[in-house]
């Protein structure tokens, strides 16, 4: 009988379990997506046994350090340890582009201990067998490469045609080791190989191979700062020198995989308490009106002898099982945008392999939420009448439809609008039942509301990741980034790069350096260039400016260094580089897109080296066909081109944007529903009122005159109560953003709000068509022979 | 209209009986009539002929009760001469107007103007005071607002409610609120008021007073009521009764 009791509140039960439903599908299906992709990269990093710390030494010949296994057995904390040779390079890919190569040269005797790849097609390298390559599953995928295949592979000036043994997920996916500039994961910018010592032997005329990286695996529970001074010590009781350790953690792979997701999941607690919220709301109207109908069974019940609990117990069965109901709709949401989520991120990244999450614990989380709905929304409006002697229930006296006093106060509103001359009557009609319906409508502007505000952010955040990408590529004036393969004079590269077409570039120049500041201190990657106006400026400054003055002591820094070093624009910074350690003033902070680097100019670079220093690379402009005539150069070791990258990195931010817009859609999908609902349900429980208003005279287009103003009103409300609460909700997400993760710039300006709520409120005003409807429809005499008062 | 304020005198004070009402004017037009008027229902698949040939007239200014079983059509014929419901066949005519081949728009106007209709549910709109209950029932005859204010409290004054005004229906007891529903179809000075059972959710004594208050007003302006109940009360009060059985009117002429 219960649920019958519901189901005669139709609009009120479609509400709900939608709402319930969606929050399910949004909380559930994102963790359960974000959860399988979090547990693919990191099931894959322990089988892979990818790095804890490597460390970056120059290229030295094999033998000059003690073997991996006399770093383990005198280092403290070292698990395992690979000696590996790292390069960069360029392959050669269809038609007339090329990708860079990121190659990894270790023995093919035996497989790394850390950092090793999972071998998919093929096999690992073999001893003797120099020609021999593995390549990444993506790549080969993409390129249509099977196993036995040929290809042409350049690096440090030499080209060799290599044979692939093997297909293989890489490590670079997740983490990078050869170059943690390079935007991984993305596809098709960068192919990954694994290459025998033997042919860097073979290549560089030695015996053994050489090589100038040491991955390191850290025993659980050791000190990591503890393991890399000790690897240090180790490396420098050799005379080697150490000159970086890199943190996967600092990488922009890992930023990818895992802050970014994160970021992405920190907005679901802010949509599913919304959505939640509104349930909750929504819920406990259901249960209001359903009980005001059913007030004389529930008199008839208790008068009968039936306990009051039994009467709630039951109640609360039947809204629960409405409740579960939505839920389950919502579990087959969450599957649909778990694996659509999934999907698009394999398909942008390239990750080739996709292992199971743990989907229950997500859902079973959603569905406690939902169920916990129950109590909270339906206990207090069933005790208040559930606490009245049955007589009362019974009885046929009028029912209350709201309290006198804010009924008389709702009047001053509609008051107001008597003195408008060209509000006709039945436009004063719709005001009027707005105005004294107070509950109603606070409950359904505050329900549309919260939705539109949950939507607009979400869409404002999905504007603010363009934007930001924008921002960076307006600055991106390149089509080629370059690192020659030795460094060359910048009159040399001129010449060089000019010589196969160029009709623009600027050399780059990248050092190590110290920050120090307050006590503090971190390793960053200086880069410097041309000051602005320059080829390059798609650095995202965030706050303050670039540099505008070669000769200004002055730095810029990335966001994430600027907060490890608690500094901030203005502040001087103590900058140690090879020669000589300067203090500069921070002009600038970047974005996160470029992590863990700080900006000088050319001749702040070369007075910290105390030298003059070659560039290592340039960045250049010029035609299409510059591209595949550089990647034939020698002098050119790694070729970037820009629109791969451009391109890779929309594909990349568009993943988030879009679950953001199909957020958005939900949002205003669910608010058209409510509006519908609210509309409708409006007009089933003032059928006896507008068919008495016909028996007075009143037509059809009058009434329906006084309908569309009521909608008006609820969402014109609705939109207006939206706009603070939404810049409100921006301002949060952004400073979320700024703390976690990229820089995203959150703007919400009045136009843009006005552009973004104009279709909302048109499809809100669609909305109230089948309620027309439902007025034309009413029959007059048949909803008089009810009592509309009691 | 009457300029009567304070409780409508009960018969015996006011000293007028049934019979010192006015009756009907034999000589005027007849306010309703109705030749062969036949109504069928469906319900579910299945009609129901609920009217089978109304024949009847009612002279101007009379006080017509119309008395029948459970079921025999009275509510439907009455909806029929309000212009609520439209029926299948025959003329009616009511206050002049014909309702047979009326667009809706026309129907509105006639019910707008013409008729005034009583409830025995009295369909007071809860979020409305006593005041605008009225007031709401003279927004489409475009009167300025003051003008529909001092009406509503000259007829609430009419029928001894000016000091609840302000009150909400649930605020108000069975028979103020009916006398509120009256004084809402009277508030527009109307040919023809139609009261379905206007008694039958009261007890004896507010049944008595609404059956006053009815009657009164009669009395003073003219006004046709026409009235289906079966509480005898009322239909002693009648200067017409007519009885209907199975669909048909038995005694519909003038006696």
């Amino acid at each position: 009988m219960l649920l019958r009791a519901l189901w005669r509140a139709p609009g009120w039960c479609l509400g709900v379990v939608s709402l319930v439903a969606i929050a399910v599908t949004i909380y559930a299906g994102t963790l359960m997506g974000t959860g399988r992709i979090l547990a693919t990269t990191e099931r894959v990093y322990e089988e892979l046994r990818l790095f804890d710390l490597e460390v970056r030494i120059g290229p030295i010949p094999d033998g000059v350090l003690p073997s991996p296994a006399t770093l383990v057995s005198e280092v403290p904390g070292v698990s395992a340890a690979t000696y590996r040779l790292l390069v960069t390079g360029t392959v050669e890919t269809t038609g007339d582009r090329v990708a860079g190569a990121l190659i990894t040269a270790v023995a093919p005797s035996s497989r790394p201990d850390v950092s090793d790849v999972r071998i998919l097609r093929g096999s690992f390298l073999t001893p003797g067998r120099p020609l021999d390559v593995v390549v990444d599953a993506t790549f080969a995928e993409d390129m249509g490469l099977a196993v036995g295949d040929a290809i042409t592979l350049r690096a440090s000036g030499r080209e060799r045609r290599v044979r692939v043994a093997g297909i293989a997920v890489f490590p670079e996916f997740l983490v990078s080791s050869v170059d943690d500039n390079f935007s991984i994961p993305v596809r098709r910018t960068a192919a990954a190989f694994l290459i025998s010592n033997e042919l860097v032997a073979d290549a560089a005329g030695v015996a053994t191979g050489a090589y100038n990286s040491i991955a390191v695996k850290i025993a659980r529970g050791s000190a990591r700062e503890r393991v890399l001074a000790g690897v240090r010590s180790f490396v420098e009781r050799h005379d080697v020198a150490v000159v970086a350790s890199n943190w996967p953690e600092d990488q922009y792979s890992v930023r990818c995989n895992r802050v970014r997701i994160a970021t992405f999941r920190d907005f679901l607690p802010t949509a599913t308490a919304v959505l939640d919220g509104l349930a909750f709301l929504a819920l406990m109207m259901l249960v209001v009106r359903t009980t005001r109908l059913y007030r004389r069974e529930i008199g008839t019940l208790l008068a009968v002898g039936i306990p009051r609990r039994t009467i709630l117990s039951q109640w609360l069965i039947a809204v629960g099982t409405m409740v579960a109901a939505g839920a389950v709709a919502g579990t087959a949401g969450a599957f649909v945008i778990a694996a659509r989520l999934t999907r698009q991120y394999m398909e942008v990244t390239g990750f080739p392999i996709l292992l199971p999450g743990s989907d229950a614990v997500p859902l079973a989380g959603a569905f406690a939420m939902s169920m916990l709905l129950v109590p909270l929304g339906a206990i207090a409006p069933l005790a208040r009448v559930l606490s009245r002697p049955p007589a009362s229930l019974l009885a046929q006296g009028a029912e209350v439809h709201g309290v006198p006093w804010v009924l008389r106060a709702a009047r001053w509103i509609d008051a107001a609008f008597d003195g408008l001359p060209w509000l006709r009557y039945p436009e004063r009609l719709g005001v009027r039942n707005v105005a004294r319906r107070p509950i109603a409508f606070l409950t359904s502007t505050l329900c549309i509301a919260g939705m539109l505000v949950m939507a607009s952010s979400m869409y404002v955040f999905a504007d603010g990741m363009d934007e930001s990408l924008s921002l960076y590529l307006s600055g991106q004036r390149w089509n080629y980034l370059v690192e020659f393969a030795s460094p060359e004079s910048e009159a040399d590269a001129g010449k060089l790069l000019t010589g196969a077409g160029a009709t623009a570039w600027e050399g780059l120049w990248i050092a190590d350096a110290a920050l120090r500041h307050q006590g503090r201190e971190r390793s960053v990657k200086l880069l410097a260039g041309q000051v602005s106006p320059s080829l390059r400026e798609d650095r995202v400054i965030v706050r303050g400016r670039p540099i505008e003055r070669a000769d200004a002591p002055e730095i810029v820094v990335d966001l994430r260094t600027a907060r490890s070093l608690a500094a901030d624009v203005g502040d001087r910074l103590e900058v140690v580089g090879e020669g000589q350690t300067l203090d500069l003033r921070i002009v600038g902070v970047t974005s996160n897109f470029s992590v863990n680097q700080a900006f000088v100019s050319v001749p702040t670079l070369t007075a910290l080296a105390g030298r003059p220093l070659p560039p290592q690379g340039a960045v250049l402009a010029g035609p299409p066909d510059l591209g595949l005539r550089l990647s034939r150069m020698t002098e050119i070791a790694r070729l970037l081109p820009g629109d791969v990258l451009a391109d890779a990195s929309r594909k990349n931010l568009s993943v988030t944007a879009n679950f953001c817009r199909l957020y958005g859609d939900l949002g205003v999908l669910v608010g058209a529903v409510l509006v519908l609902v609210f509309l409708g349900m409006n007009i089933e429980d003032r059928t006896a009122e507008y068919a008495l208003l016909r028996s007075h005279g009143f037509t059809p287009p009058e009434l329906l005159r006084s309908l569309l103003v009521e909608g008006a009103i609820i969402g014109a409300t609705a939109i207006a109560v939206s706009y603070p609460l939404t810049r409100l909700a921006t301002h949060v997400f952004q400073l979320r953003i700024m703390a976690i993760s990229d820089f995203y710039p959150l703007r919400m300006g009045f136009g843009a709000w006005v552009e973004l709520m104009a279709p909302a409120f048109l499809f809100m005003l669609l909305g109230v068509a089948p309620a027309l409807r439902k007025i034309m429809k009413i029959s007059v005499v048949e909803s008089l022979r009810s009592r509309i008062t009691g | 209209m009457a300029h009567l304020t304070g409780e409508p005198p009960a018969p015996d004070r006011a000293g007028t009986t049934p019979a010192d009402a006015p009756g009907p004017d034999e000589d005027a037009t007849p306010c309703i009539v109705a030749r062969g008027v036949r109504k069928t229902y469906r319900s579910a698949g299945v009609p129901t002929q609920v009217l089978r040939g109304v024949d009847l007239s009612v002279p101007a200014g009379s006080f017509t009760v119309l008395l029948g079983p459970s079921g025999c059509g009275k509510t439907t014929l009455l909806n029929l001469l309000g212009g609520l419901d439209v029926a299948d066949s025959g003329e009616l005519k009511v206050a002049g107007v014909a309702l047979d081949h009326r667009t809706p728009p026309q129907l509105s106007e006639f019910r707008r103007r013409t008729v005034g209709f009583v409830f025995q549910a009295y369909n007071l709109m809860p979020t409305l005071t006593a005041q605008e209950n009225l007031e709401i029932v003279l927004e489409p005859l475009r009167l300025s607002r003051p003008i529909a204010r001092k009406r509503a409290r000259e007829i609430l004054a009419l029928v001894g409610l000016e000091r609840l005004a302000g009150r909400f229906p649930a605020q108000l007891s069975g028979g103020e609120q009916q006398r509120v529903a009256i004084a809402r179809a009277l508030i527009k000075a109307p040919s023809v008021v139609l009261a379905d059972e206007p008694t039958g959710n009261l007890d004896k004594a507010n049944g008595r007073q609404v059956i006053d208050l009815m009657k009164r007003y009669h009395r003073e302006n003219g006004t046709a009521f026409f009235i289906v109940t079966h509480d005898p009360a009322v239909a002693n009060e009648a200067s017409l009764t007519i009885r209907m059985e199975d669909g048909m009117v038995q005694n519909g002429d003038p006696p």
